[in-house]
């Protein structure tokens, strides 16, 4: 199977990432943080370890900033449900994911989402600037689409909210281990990655990196620490971490990130790819519909498209069939669609990794040409 | 010389904290905490040797809180 499904999850993992997992499985099955024998503490260090790479290679205020999740979902929840309170307003992009909406729609705040211009960030930076209000608490949006793959102005959004007193979150979870995201220098809050996405680390490990208090908490339970108390303790990152941590995917973060941080020119390399494709079919009769042009600067390898005459789900289908791994419909990114009109087809979306070659992409484009 | 017991609130801070010393040349380790006090700390200490003040700047500096210091010969 040729896997080009990387925005769901990066189908290949380097070889020190599994290393990296087996030696926990094998070396470190303590709980961390909880008792006091070399095992525990050895699993504990492990874990501050990871902390301190992941704060040095994001930028942020130290380790302690670094807090782990089950996934980019519930750090995204525990920013929006554990900042925002009643009255506030909060303003978020049109090409947000569901894993921003939904808690969203739960919260009893105002919300305004700044349209993305595709081609033009002056435009898009203005649209957010025009869209604050004197209750405005918080700006959090995506780093890139996982549908149409544009990366937003980051920096520039993040120097509005330093200027306006405004907190700034994003949802890292297509642009962690791609593009560069400084926390300090992008005025950052709070960053919610997937470590299994563009960090190459295995499924059920999110991570949150919180600048900023977070007020409130969603769960609460044991966490090593004040144990007396039936309070939540305040501090961070064990304040979010209630219950047993994920030992063996936090160890892989680090070879993660020391993965990522050695490849050089990556993003290049994969935008390479879906450029190629893109350059293949976009004038191949009209057989092929894309909706952003990857030749343009500004995004992430994710390209929405479609096939005329079929729907996406049966384009993914025969592709599947021909081994070839993509995924089709709304991505759970319903808003992104509802920009592009393709809320009642979906769409196809090819999204490669470093892993991926030019001989795979021509095999997928041959196959799309054969439709 | 003085052997000093520094309770924080937790072992990622117990760790920040032995770090911090030990880049300023500070013998420093961390140790589950014996006499567990309630309501103090997490149960784990930093355990650092030498001079108290320097220490317990060099741990304020680094943004660890010290919840009690025990220092003995």
């Amino acid at each position: 199977m040729i896997y080009f499904d990387n925005a769901a999850t990066t189908g290949k993992k380097p070889d020190s990432v599994i290393k990296a997992v087996n030696y926990a499985i094998k070396n470190l099955s303590a709980n961390p943080g909880r008792s006091g024998h070399f095992l525990s503490q050895n699993a504990a260090a492990t874990v501050y370890n990871s902390r301190k790479k992941l704060s040095d290679y994001f930028n942020s205020d130290g380790p302690e900033t670094v807090v782990f999740t089950n996934n980019c979902t519930h750090s995204i929840n525990y920013v929006l449900k554990g900042v925002l309170k009643k009255g506030d307003h909060i303003i978020v992009s049109d090409l947000e994911h569901n894993a921003v909406m939904r808690p969203l729609n739960t919260v009893d705040v105002e919300c305004t989402a700044a349209e993305v211009t595709l081609i033009n960030d002056e435009d898009t930076i203005l649209n957010f600037k025009k869209a604050i209000k004197s209750n405005t608490k918080m700006i959090f949006c995506t780093a890139a689409s996982n549908v149409l793959g544009k990366i937003l102005p980051l920096k520039q959004i993040g120097d509005i909210c330093k200027e306006k007193g405004i907190l700034f979150g994003v949802d890292a979870a297509q642009g962690a281990g791609m593009m560069p995201i400084d926390m300090k220098n992008m005025n950052i809050d709070y960053l919610c990655i997937a470590a299994h996405k563009g960090l190459y680390c295995p499924m059920g490990l999110g991570v949150l990196i919180a600048r900023k208090p977070i007020y409130k908490t969603i769960i609460e339970g044991g966490t090593g620490t004040e144990s007396a108390a039936f309070s939540q303790p305040d501090i961070l990152p064990e304040r979010l971490e209630s219950g047993t941590v994920n030992l063996p995917a936090i160890t892989a973060v680090s070879a993660g990130v020391d993965f990522v941080s050695r490849q050089g020119r990556l993003l290049e390399y994969e935008n390479n790819l879906t450029k190629f494709f893109y350059n293949s079919l976009n004038y191949y009769g009209n057989k092929v519909i894309f909706y952003t042009n990857p030749n343009n600067e500004g995004f992430v390898p994710v390209l929405s498209f479609n096939v005329n005459g079929y729907t996406s789900n049966e384009v993914a289908n025969i592709l599947n069939k021909n081994n070839f791994a993509l995924r089709a419909g709304l991505h759970c990114a319903p808003t992104a669609h509802k920009k592009i009109g393709t809320l009642n087809s979906g769409t196809v979306r090819l999204s490669p990794s470093v892993f991926n070659t030019v001989n795979e992409i021509n095999g997928l484009i041959n196959c799309i040409k054969k439709l | 010389m003085q052997r000093h017991i520094i309770s924080v609130n937790s072992i990622t801070y117990a760790l920040k904290g032995r770090d911090a010393l030990r880049r300023q040349g500070i013998k420093a380790y961390t140790e589950r905490k014996v006499n567990d006090k309630v309501n103090v700390g997490c149960g784990y200490v930093i355990v650092a040797f030498g001079n108290r003040d320097k220490i317990t700047q060099t741990l304020l500096n680094s943004n660890v809180k010290i919840l009690e210091i025990n220092s003995s010969l």
